[in-house]
């Protein structure tokens, strides 16, 4: 794993929404990433926590409601304050992304291999037989028969469909790969093969992947590396071990607590009470702060930032590193 | 439209602006229908002259004390433009609130039973889309005397098929909803279902489909009081453009005669479309986001203020 | 017949027909399936999509018609009552759905919603006395102070409070049944130990049987007393919780538990997933369903179905080569203070 030069990376992302009795919603607030090749990042959250917002945003696909500021850069050039057009020259031919419904996506008339080809087609990357050659490396290279070429949307799985939607997004070989909430719609044992098939395609191809879920067990078992979004920001940062062993914010402690686990027994589950914060007014303070255990009048005034804990590993608490009792 | 959070009467009624604001056509569509209906309505207090009275020479040209002129019996043409809103207003209201009650019964009926009811009524249904709507309309009329009511009828006999596939669909979609299958569960009878789950949900659907039925209705009226099929003893805008042309106002030049009850006609037609559609599109709950757009997300310079 | 059992299955069969042509081809959504629930238990019925899962609730909620077998409520031959009859029934056994978002009607405030089971059934005499009853239904579900929620629509409330609501609408009834079809799946994961910690209390409390029906296997090891697991109609394997999670016995199960990936980084569980994926209901083998996927199907698998055994220690199994399977490779704990 090369942590040498990031192939994406983002620095203090905000992005707001316009609301339509006037207001703004602060959907992204100040969001750092990086990813490198054949690193896996895992973004986890519930949901209004950002991290859809934050994938769009990296692909430049949010709605003419939405402002943005901060900076994007795959693979070193900068796309973000380009706007729509600098994003269109790398988009799904330097990143592509996978969606959560996007096995729902797919055209219904259209045959499966016509619709790769387009793809290919509208990206200038091969046309005619050649690109009919590539359609057929791709369904191969995702692990479906060739003959998935001439069906229709409506004959195949869920789990087939997300293939060829993975198929489709590998199609112009981008370096990075976003995929939101990939499994969620798929059963359980359909969701391990796809998430097979991602984990073997980011070391064939070198890929850098970032991998948006609610699902904490996923990320510890799949990621390198995890970061924890609350309410537009992000809390935590660091390997599975770090975030689940030694994690410093009482978020990530609680979440993970809250989270069954069929093989650790019957412990007690935990419930956060509350609701994260509103967007559309101003956050002052920590915004975890009316649901956390170790809130103390000091957390009211200064929203905390992300505090380095050890190397790789931060968390946005200002108790990080410190050994406070949570009440 | 998002439900209430309380039933405060003044807070309703200013969401209700906030939506005609947002949505211009609505407002122009509402304000011209609600001129008309303000002039049907008070019609025989705001003509300036009386129908019968001639006050001119057939077919006298517009002047300051008749801004349209007098038609072929030195009537003032004003105050029959007024008096004929009143039965052409009225028909095609009560025309449209006819066909969308029958069709709604028949809609719910079908959607909600199924089974054999369902065939059975959505046959009748197609057989009356099947014929043409004037033809019948016309055969009807010639054998029925002609009035007010007969008109009204007439033209709800064949304006209620849309209405009765379009309600039959929603409540389909309906009775899928897991609110529905919950009531079922809960033991709840059919009537209670329908009255309490599905009919709340396509009243706004109701409504929109009653005022689009109201451009077709006065359309349709003043094509059979065109054809000479309406009541001779009222006037109405179809009257009128027959009067017209029967009585050779083209020829004498008379455009005063003819073109404000068409102009009346295709402005009740407009206001409706308009206003019937905006509501349609409001009825329709998550009628799509729209991302294909020319326009793009802005980008923002760095906040200034330290990193929140 | 199970005589402390509060809710029965017995070889029930629901098919539904494929198409309106085919009037003969019926498939067999779910096929011979016997449960038995009883009061203050929680058997959780564990299935992926496809397996018949949601027909079984609708079967046991007689909202669905059985071609063979029978329904018991209480002791009671329910199968063939008519929906009149089942009325006095449906007081006593209750429903709350996967989705709190479309549960609720929209424009009914908590109050109107909790207090229609109570019109519809003609408890209480009074509109006071429904409110006191509407109250006492929110308290129980946690939702306090009940006057507050009772006056809010369901807009207002978080996925969490609605699926409370909806919990309430079917407690004010005072049932002895309540299925749970994935009542927590919609929600977030912090909402959720609420959820399940309340209908784990519900159920010790009410002396109330519930039957969850959940696609996540760790929800049911952490609440569930005895868990089912369904594939293709059929049940595949039923037993005490612990020990069924502890130490599967039929080949799907295995493959499930590997599948769901522990919290801790440092547990490892080799995810195995069965390869292709559950066949469609009209191309139903002969023999064991799991014929094509399962890795240890021998002759006698594709010949014949095997049929639910017992194990002796509380679980049943349908497999031809229970005990026979390798010991599986369980999760090797690596301490890691780096």
């Amino acid at each position: 794993m090369t942590e040498s030069s990031p192939l994406l990376e983002a620095s203090d992302l905000n992005v707001w929404f316009d609301l339509p009795d006037g207001g703004e919603l602060h959907a992204l607030r100040g969001v750092d990433l990086r990813v490198g090749s054949r690193e896996k990042l895992g973004i986890v959250g519930e949901s209004g926590c950002g991290k859809s917002t934050l994938l769009m945003t990296l692909m430049g696909l949010l709605p003419p409601s939405a402002s943005a500021s901060g900076s994007i850069r795959i693979s070193g050039q900068e796309v973000l304050t380009g706007g729509e057009r600098a994003f269109r020259i790398h988009r799904w031919k330097d990143i592509a992304v996978v969606f959560q419904g996007a096995m729902n996506a797919l055209n219904p008339v259209m045959r499966i291999g016509r619709q790769i080809t387009e793809v290919l087609e509208l990206h200038d990357v091969a046309t005619g037989p050649a690109a009919e050659a590539r359609a057929r490396d791709l369904v191969t290279l995702v692990g479906l028969p060739d003959d998935i070429l001439r069906r229709y949307n409506h004959e195949l799985s869920g789990g087939m469909r997300q293939r060829v939607s993975l198929a489709m997004a590998l199609a112009c070989e981008p370096q990075v790969l976003l995929a939101d909430e990939p499994t969620t719609a798929l059963d359980v044992m359909v969701a391990a093969q796809v998430l097979g098939v991602i984990d073997r395609l980011t070391r064939e191809l070198d890929l850098a992947l970032v991998l948006v879920t609610h699902d904490l067990p996923l990320v510890t078992r799949t990621c390198d590396r995890i970061q924890v979004m609350y309410a537009g920001k992000v809390v935590e940062t660091g390997t599975p071990a770090d975030v689940y062993h030694r994690s410093e914010h009482p978020y990530t402690r609680l979440l993970f607590a809250a989270t069954a686990d069929v093989h650790s027994g019957r412990e007690e589950l935990v419930s956060i009470a509350g609701s994260p914060p509103r967007l559309d007014e101003p956050v002052t303070g920590c915004a975890f702060l009316p649901r956390c255990p170790m809130a103390r009048e000091e957390c009211m005034t200064e929203a905390p930032q992300l505090l380095q804990v050890a190397s790789g590993h931060a968390a946005a608490c200002r108790f990080a590193g410190q050994k406070v009792r949570m009440s | 439209m998002p439900p209430p959070s309380s039933l405060n009467a003044a807070k309703v009624a200013r969401r209700w602006l906030t939506w005609l604001r947002q949505n211009p056509a609505a407002l122009i569509g509402g304000a011209l229908l609600t001129a008309f209906a303000v002039l049907a309505l008070f019609g025989p207090l705001l003509t300036p002259f009386g129908i019968d009275q001639r006050v001119g020479p057939v077919y006298g040209a517009p002047s300051p004390a008749h801004p349209l002129g007098l038609d072929d019996s030195g009537v003032d043409m004003l105050s029959l433009l007024i008096a004929g809103t009143r039965i052409s207003m009225l028909v095609g209201f009560a025309a449209s609130m006819v066909s969308v009650l029958v069709g709604g019964f028949v809609g719910v009926t079908a959607g909600y039973v199924g089974g054999w009811v369902d065939t059975a009524l959505m046959r009748i249904t197609d057989y009356f889309i099947v014929i043409p709507a004037l033809p019948l309309m016309i055969v009807v009329a010639t054998v029925w005397a002609p009035s007010v009511v007969h008109m009204v009828l007439i033209i709800a006999l064949l304006l209620w098929t849309s209405t009765a596939r379009l309600i039959r669909a929603q409540v389909l979609a309906l009775k899928e909803r897991v609110s529905v299958r919950r009531a079922r569960a809960i033991g709840a009878g059919h009537a209670r279902i329908v009255l309490r789950h599905i009919v709340p949900d396509i009243v706004g659907l109701l409504v929109a489909t009653t005022v689009l039925a109201v451009s077709v209705a006065v359309f349709f009226e003043a094509a059979l009081s065109f054809l000479g099929l309406g009541d001779p003893a009222t006037v109405s805008w179809g009257r009128l453009i027959q009067i017209a042309f029967e009585r050779t106002a083209i020829s004498s030049g008379a455009w005063w005669a003819i073109i404000p009850p068409g102009l009346c006609i295709a402005l009740v037609v407009l206001g409706s479309s308009l206003l019937g559609t905006a509501i349609q599109h409001a009825a329709n709950p998550k009628a799509g986001i729209a991302h294909v757009s020319s326009r793009t997300f802005r980008i923002r310079p760095v906040p200034e203020a330290s990193r929140d | 017949m199970d005589t402390h059992s509060v809710l029965e299955l017995d070889s029930v069969v629901t098919s539904y027909r494929r198409s309106a042509r085919d009037r003969n081809r019926r498939t067999r959504v779910v096929d011979r399936v016997s449960l038995s629930l009883r009061k203050g238990e929680l058997l959780a019925l564990i299935g992926e999509s496809g397996s018949g899962k949601s027909t079984l609730a609708a079967t046991a909620l007689r909202l669905v018609t059985p071609d063979c077998g029978r329904v018991l409520f209480d002791g009671k031959d329910i199968t063939h009552s008519s929906q009149r009859q089942l009325r006095g029934v449906r007081k006593r056994m209750q429903v709350v759905f996967q989705d709190p978002y479309e549960a609720l009607p929209a424009r009914s405030r908590v109050r109107q919603i909790i207090e229609e089971p109570l019109l519809v059934h003609g408890i209480g005499r009074s509109r006071a006395q429904r409110i006191r009853l509407v109250h006492q239904a929110l308290e129980r579900t946690g939702l306090s102070p009940a006057p507050l929620f009772a006056d809010r629509f369901p807009h207002q409330l978080s996925g969490g409070q609605r699926q409370r609501v909806a919990i309430a609408t079917s407690l004010v009834l005072d049932p002895e049944v309540l299925i749970a079809d994935e009542p927590v799946s919609m929600l977030d994961v912090s909402a959720r130990a609420g959820i399940l910690t309340l209908l784990d209390d519900l159920r010790r409390d009410g002396n109330l049987g519930v039957l969850m029906i959940t696609h996540d296997l760790s929800v049911a090891a952490h609440y569930a007393d005895r868990i089912a697991v369904m594939y293709l109609g059929r049940i595949v394997e039923e037993g005490p919780a612990r020990k069924v999670v502890a130490a599967p016995a039929h080949p799907y199960t295995r493959a499930l538990l590997s599948v769901v990936p522990p919290k801790d980084p440092l547990i490892e569980v080799r995810a195995e997933p069965l390869p292709g994926e559950v066949p469609s209901f009209s191309s139903l083998p002969q023999g064991c369903r799991l014929v094509g996927r399962c890795p240890w199907a021998v002759g006698a698998c594709v010949d014949t179905d095997p049929s639910l055994e017992p194990l002796g220690d509380g679980r049943s199994v349908a497999c031809h080569r229970t005990g026979q399977l390798p010991a599986r490779t369980i999760s090797s704990r690596r301490h890691s203070h780096g």
